[in-house]
C-alpha cells in the first residue's frame, strides 16, 4: 500500500504534528502511515481523508496485487 | 481537536503513581517492622523510583498537555506484547516450577514467582519495543 499522505500534507502547509493533532493520534502513526507501514482502522483513514480535503481512494493507494476483484 | 488521551491525563497518572509509591514506601518504613519495615534500602528505592515517576509525569503533564499519547496503533502494539508477555509469564512459571518439583532447581516456588514477577514487566517493555518499530504487512 503506498499513500499520499505526504503530498497532500505539503499542499497544505501542514506538518506531521499538526495533521497527528487533527485527526487525534500520535505522530509516529502518521510517519508510519505515510510509510505504507501500518494498516489504518477505517475511521482513521477517514478522518485523515476529512483533514487533508481528500478522499480515502485519493489518499490510499493499493498495488494491483492486493486488491480483492470479485467476478462474477 | 478529537477528544483524545493526551499528555495530561498520561502525566497525571504518573504523578500519582510516583506519590502512591513514595506514600507506601514511607508508610512501609514507619509503621512495619523488619524485614521490609525499618528498612532504609527499601525505603530509599521507594522514594527514589517514586521521584523520577513524579518527574516523569510532570514532563508529559506540561510539555505534552494537548498532544495526543494512545491510539490504535499504540493501543493494537500494546495489546499484542501484553498477549505474549501473559503467556510467556505462564510458560515461564510452569517451566521453573516443574524443573524446581523435579528437583533439577533447586530453588523454592516463592523464589520463582518473584523471579517471573521482576522479569516480565522488562520483558512486556522490550516486546512493545520491537514490535512497535515492526513493519505491518499492508
Amino acid at each position: 500500500m503506498r499513500t499520499r499522505i505526504k503530498e497532500f500534507r505539503a499542499r497544505y502547509n501542514m506538518t506531521q504534528e499538526d495533521l497527528a493533532q487533527r485527526v487525534g493520534v500520535r505522530r509516529e502513526t502518521i510517519v508510519f502511515l505515510e510509510k505504507g507501514k501500518y494498516n489504518p482502522s477505517l475511521k482513521l483513514a477517514h478522518d485523515v481523508a476529512k483533514a487533508l480535503h481528500a478522499t480515502i481512494d485519493e489518499l490510499f493507494i493499493f498495488d494491483e496485487e492486493f486488491d480483492i476483484v470479485t467476478e462474477e | 481537536m478529537k477528544k483524545v488521551v493526551t499528555g495530561k491525563t498520561k502525566g497525571a497518572g504518573y504523578i500519582i503513581g510516583g506519590l502512591s509509591m513514595m506514600t507506601m514506601g514511607l508508610a512501609m518504613y514507619f509503621l512495619l517492622g523488619p524485614p521490609y519495615g525499618q528498612s532504609i534500602g527499601l525505603l530509599g528505592g521507594a522514594l527514589v523510583t517514586g521521584l523520577l515517576f513524579v518527574s516523569a509525569g510532570l514532563y508529559s503533564y506540561v510539555k505534552e498537555r494537548e498532544k495526543p499519547v494512545v491510539d490504535e496503533r499504540s493501543i493494537r502494539v500494546q495489546a499484542q506484547a501484553g498477549n505474549i508477555s501473559w503467556f510467556l509469564s505462564w510458560l515461564l512459571l510452569g517451566a521453573l516450577a516443574s524443573l524446581a518439583s523435579l528437583g533439577v532447581l533447586h530453588v523454592s516456588f516463592e523464589l520463582i514467582v518473584w523471579v517471573v514477577w521482576i522479569t516480565m514487566p522488562w520483558v512486556f517493555v522490550i516486546l512493545r519495543f520491537i514490535i512497535g518499530r515492526r513493519e505491518e504487512e499492508v
